[in-house]
C-alpha cells in the first residue's frame, strides 16, 4: 500500500493506493473520496475483517454504537482518501513487531496484521482536562496512521520528559511513563494551569500534538447556541 | 521571473531575475528582505516536510490514478492573478486562507453576509437583495440567506478583503458561459456577470435529509468559494466517488448520482442536534472537475456539542 | 535563549531552548510538553489588582508562570485554540493586544492593562487591551493567519479581525455602512483605524467561527 499525507499540518488527509486485495480499517465517517473499485464492509465486535483482532471497541467509541468500516480493493492502483474528525495532523507509522500505546481519539487507520486492543489501562485513570482519557494498545506489523489535535512532533525520549496529558498522541512502550503534578508545589500545579502532566523515561520514541481539544471547545462553547 | 512573498507582510511579489540577492523595501510594510534566488520548482511534495519520521515505504504517486487526479500539491502557496476584472490574492492557505480582492473605481462585487474582513474607505458596502424579487426567492428555497452584500469601489480604486466563518482554504474559478454548482456554505463572493440561484431543476433531491443545499452558478464571470479544511481539486476523467459532506463544488460537465454506500455508515444514533445525513455518497462520472473538502462539518458539530451551554428551561 | 515558531499559521507553537539563568514568561496552560529539567514558577500576572482586572474584564488568566532552567532544556509553549503566533523584539516601544492574544514574553518586557474604552466593549472586543512595553521579545497569537499592515490613512476592519496595534493607530467604532446596510449585511460594527502606524490582523474570527457553527445547530 502507498501513502501520502497532504495539506499538512492541519487539514490533513491520507491518500492511500491499494492493490487488488489489500485492505485498510479505519472510524466509519474517515472516508472523504474514492476510486470505485473497493469492498466496503463495516467491522464489528472482534473481528478486524482482515486478520485484525478489534478488542474493546465499544469503549472505543464512548459506548457509542459505533462501528469500522473496512476496505478491501477489488481492482489495481485503487485509491482512497481519509481524514479525521477535527482539524489536525496525521502520521504514518510503521509497526514492525513492537507495540505503541496511541491515545483514543489519534487512532486513524490501521492496516491488516495490526491488533488493536481499547482495554488497556496503563495509565489509570489520567484525566484530559475533567474527561478520561483512553488508549488503544497497537502490536503486531503493518501500516498504522494516528492523527491529532494539532501539529504532531515526535521526541525521542532518553532520559525524562514531561508532557500534559492531553498532548499526548502516541508512544513506544519501551518506555516508562508515571503520571503527577507539573511543578513541585501545589499553588503552582492546579493554579498555574498545568494540571496533571506524564513524565516519561527510558528510551523510546513518543509523540505530541501542539494543542488540545478540549482548551479550544472550552472557548468556542460559550458563543454557540446553547444544547 | 522570481515569484516570492514579503516575510513580514506576506505581500506578494514577482519581479526580474537580475534583481536576485538585491536587498530591497517591501511596499506594503516597509520591512527589509531580500530578494531570493530564482528557483526551479521541484517536484518535492512541499506538505510532506515534518519533523516526524519518514518511512523507508514513502512513496510519492506522480502518476496519474485509474479514474481521477487528486491535486493537493501547493496547498499552502499564495495563489494571485487578474481575473480579466479585477486583481485577487488568496492568502493564508490552506487553512484560514483570505481573499483579498482589488477593484478599479467603479466595479463592484457580491459576497455572502459577514465575510468582509477589512477594506478601504474608497469601498461602500451596501446589503440588500441582487436581480429582483425572482432571485431572492429562490436563494430563500436553497437555503441561502436572503441578503447579499454590494461591494463598490465608488470613491476611487478599493481593496477588499473576504475571510469564511470556518477554517479552511478559498478557490477561485472562472465561469465561461457553463455552470458551476457550489456548496451553500462555501459560497464567498462573485463578480457582475454571475447568476447564483438556489433553486434550480434537481436542487431539492441531491442533499435531502443532508441539510446540505447546492447553488447553481451561471453566466460569464468571477467566483471565489471555501472550504472547511483543504481544497483537493479532482480531475475525474472515468469515476469517482465523494461521500456529500466533503463536496466543496463541481462543473456541471458532470453526472453525478447520490446513492448510500451500504456499510459506510451503519448503525449508531442519528445525530438530532444539527441537520445530519446517514452515508450519502455521490457517484461522479465523466469528465470535470470537483473540488473537495478535507474536513467534515457534522464531525466538528458532534465534537463541540458537549462544550455547548445548557439550554436554560 | 534560542526560540523558534514552528507550524505557522496553522497550529503555531513555540519551541525554546533555555540554557542556565534563561527565564520565559507564560500564560497558564501554554506547555504543551517539556524536558524535566525545566523549572516552573507560578506567579501573578502583573500584580494582583491588575490581575484580577485582566480575569474580569479581559480574558487573560490571572496567572503566568515562569520557566527557567539550571542546566538547559527544552520548552514548547502553545495556544488554547488553533492560529498563528507573531513574536515581536520590543525596543523600548509599546504594542496593544486585544484581550487573548498574549502568550509569553522575556522577564523583561512589561506587562499592563490599558483602558480600551466603551467603545471597544461594544464592538465586542472587551473593556481593556493588554499593553506591553519595555525591551525583550513578546509572543503574541490569534485565531487565523496573521499578518501586518502600516496604516497611513483609513482602513476599515471587522472587529473580530484585529489583533495589535501600535499606540500611534487612532481607533474608532463606526458602522460598516448605512444604518439599513450594516444591521442587514452582517458586518455590523466595524473599527476604523488610522495611521501612522502599523495593525496585526488576523484571517479568522472566533465571531465568525461561532457563526458559521451556529448556522448548522438548530
Amino acid at each position: 500500500m502507498q501513502y501520502e499525507i497532504l495539506a499538512r499540518p492541519a487539514a490533513s488527509a491520507a491518500r492511500l493506493t491499494l492493490q487488488a486485495g489489500e485492505s485498510i480499517t479505519c472510524e466509519v465517517g474517515a472516508m472523504i473520496a474514492m476510486s470505485s473499485g473497493f469492498n466496503v464492509e463495516t467491522t464489528t465486535r472482534n473481528k478486524g475483517g482482515g486478520g485484525g483482532i478489534v478488542k474493546g471497541l465499544k469503549r472505543m467509541f464512548a459506548g457509542e454504537n459505533l462501528f469500522l468500516n473496512h476496505f478491501t480493493a477489488t481492482q489495481p492502483n485503487q485509491t482512497l482518501i481519509i481524514g479525521p474528525g477535527l482539524l489536525g495532523d496525521i502520521i504514518h507509522y510503521p509497526m514492525r513487531g513492537g507495540t505503541l500505546i496511541v491515545q483514543g481519539s489519534s487512532w486513524l487507520a490501521s492496516a491488516t496484521g495490526i491488533d488493536i486492543d481499547a482495554t488497556w489501562q496503563g495509565l489509570g485513570k489520567a484525566l484530559f482536562s475533567g474527561e478520561s482519557m483512553f488508549w488503544v494498545k497497537c502490536s503486531g506489523a503493518g501500516d498504522l496512521f494516528l492523527n491529532s489535535f494539532g501539529a504532531i512532533y515526535p521526541v525521542d525520549v532518553t532520559g525524562q520528559y514531561v508532557v500534559d496529558t492531553g498532548h499526548i498522541v502516541a508512544f513506544e512502550d519501551s518506555l516508562e511513563f508515571r503520571i503527577g503534578k507539573a511543578s513541585k508545589s501545589l499553588v503552582g500545579s492546579f493554579l498555574g494551569g498545568e494540571g496533571l502532566v506524564c513524565k516519561f523515561s527510558g528510551q523510546g520514541r513518543l509523540y505530541c500534538q501542539s494543542h488540545n481539544p478540549p482548551s479550544f471547545g472550552k472557548l468556542l462553547g460559550p458563543k454557540l447556541k446553547p444544547r | 521571473m522570481i515569484e516570492f512573498t514579503c516575510p513580514s507582510c506576506q505581500k506578494h511579489y514577482r519581479v526580474n531575475d537580475e534583481l536576485a540577492g538585491k536587498t530591497a523595501k517591501c511596499k506594503q510594510c516597509g520591512g527589509t528582505f531580500q530578494v531570493p534566488m530564482p528557483v526551479v520548482p521541484a517536484e518535492v511534495d512541499e506538505y510532506a516536510v515534518s519533523s516526524a519520521p519518514v518511512a523507508a515505504s514513502v512513496q510519492a504517486s506522480a502518476a496519474p490514478i485509474a479514474a481521477a487526479v487528486v491535486d493537493g500539491r501547493g496547498t499552502s502557496a499564495i495563489l494571485s492573478g487578474n481575473t480579466g476584472n479585477f486583481e485577487y490574492e488568496i492568502s493564508q492557505r490552506p487553512d484560514f486562507a483570505l481573499v483579498t480582492v482589488k477593484m478599479q473605481q467603479g466595479q463592484k462585487v457580491f459576497a455572502e453576509p459577514s465575510a468582509m474582513a477589512s477594506m478601504t474607505p474608497s469601498v461602500t458596502l451596501k446589503a440588500g437583495f441582487k436581480g429582483g424579487l425572482g432571485r431572492t426567492i429562490g436563494r430563500a428555497l436553497g437555503g441561502e440567506s436572503l441578503i447579499i452584500n454590494t461591494f463598490t469601489a465608488d470613491q476611487g480604486p478599493g481593496e477588499v478583503t473576504f475571510a469564511a466563518g470556518a477554517p479552511g482554504d478559498a478557490a477561485y474559478y472562472r465561469l465561461q458561459g457553463n455552470t458551476l454548482y457550489v456548496q451553500r456554505g462555501a459560497f464567498m463572493l462573485h463578480s457582475e456577470g454571475v447568476d447564483l440561484t438556489g433553486k434550480w431543476q434537481g436542487a431539492k433531491g441531491f442533499f435531502s435529509g443532508e441539510g446540505l443545499v447546492l447553488l447553481k452558478a451561471s453566466g460569464t464571470g468571477d467566483i471565489f468559494f471555501n472550504s472547511y479544511g483543504a481544497i483537493l481539486q479532482v480531475d475525474v476523467t472515468d469515476q469517482y466517488i465523494v461521500d456529500t459532506g466533503y463536496i466543496v463544488a463541481f462543473e456541471d460537465t458532470l453526472q453525478y448520482r447520490v446513492t448510500i454506500l451500504p456499510g459506510l455508515r451503519a448503525g449508531g444514533k442519528l445525530k438530532s442536534f444539527f441537520f445530519g445525513g446517514e452515508g450519502l455518497v455521490c457517484q461522479f462520472s465523466g469528465q470535470g472537475k470537483v473540488w473537495v473538502q478535507t474536513r467534515h462539518v457534522h464531525s466538528f458539530l458532534s465534537w463541540v456539542h458537549p462544550f455547548r451551554p445548557a439550554s436554560k428551561n | 535563549m534560542e526560540t523558534e515558531i514552528r507550524n505557522k499559521p496553522s497550529f503555531a507553537n513555540i519551541r525554546i531552548k533555555l540554557g542556565p539563568g534563561d527565564r520565559v514568561i507564560a500564560e497558564a496552560d501554554a506547555m504543551a510538553s517539556m524536558s524535566s529539567t525545566i523549572d516552573i514558577k507560578t506567579m501573578w500576572s502583573g500584580g494582583f489588582l491588575r490581575a484580577v482586572l485582566k480575569r474580569v474584564f479581559g480574558s487573560e488568566s490571572l496567572f503566568v508562570n515562569e520557566f527557567s532552567t539550571e542546566s538547559e532544556g527544552e520548552l514548547i509553549l502553545t495556544q488554547p485554540f488553533p492560529g498563528d503566533i507573531e513574536c515581536l523584539e520590543l525596543k523600548g516601544n509599546t504594542l496593544y493586544l486585544q484581550p487573548g492574544a498574549f502568550l509569553a514574553c522575556e522577564p523583561t518586557v512589561r506587562l499592563g492593562v490599558g483602558w480600551a474604552g466603551l467603545r471597544m466593549l461594544i464592538a465586542r472586543e472587551g473593556l481593556f487591551r493588554l499593553k506591553v512595553s519595555g525591551t525583550g521579545r513578546v509572543w503574541f497569537g490569534a485565531y487565523g493567519g496573521i499578518f501586518q499592515r502600516e496604516i497611513s490613512d483609513e482602513y476599515v476592519v471587522d472587529s473580530g479581525h484585529l489583533v495589535a496595534y501600535e499606540p500611534s493607530i487612532n481607533v474608532r467604532i463606526g458602522m460598516a455602512g448605512g444604518i439599513f446596510s450594516s444591521f442587514f449585511s452582517g458586518e455590523g460594527l466595524v473599527t476604523k483605524v488610522t495611521g501612522p502606524g502599523r495593525i496585526y490582523m488576523q484571517s479568522r474570527s472566533f465571531g465568525g467561527l461561532a457563526a458559521w457553527t451556529n448556522s448548522h445547530l438548530w
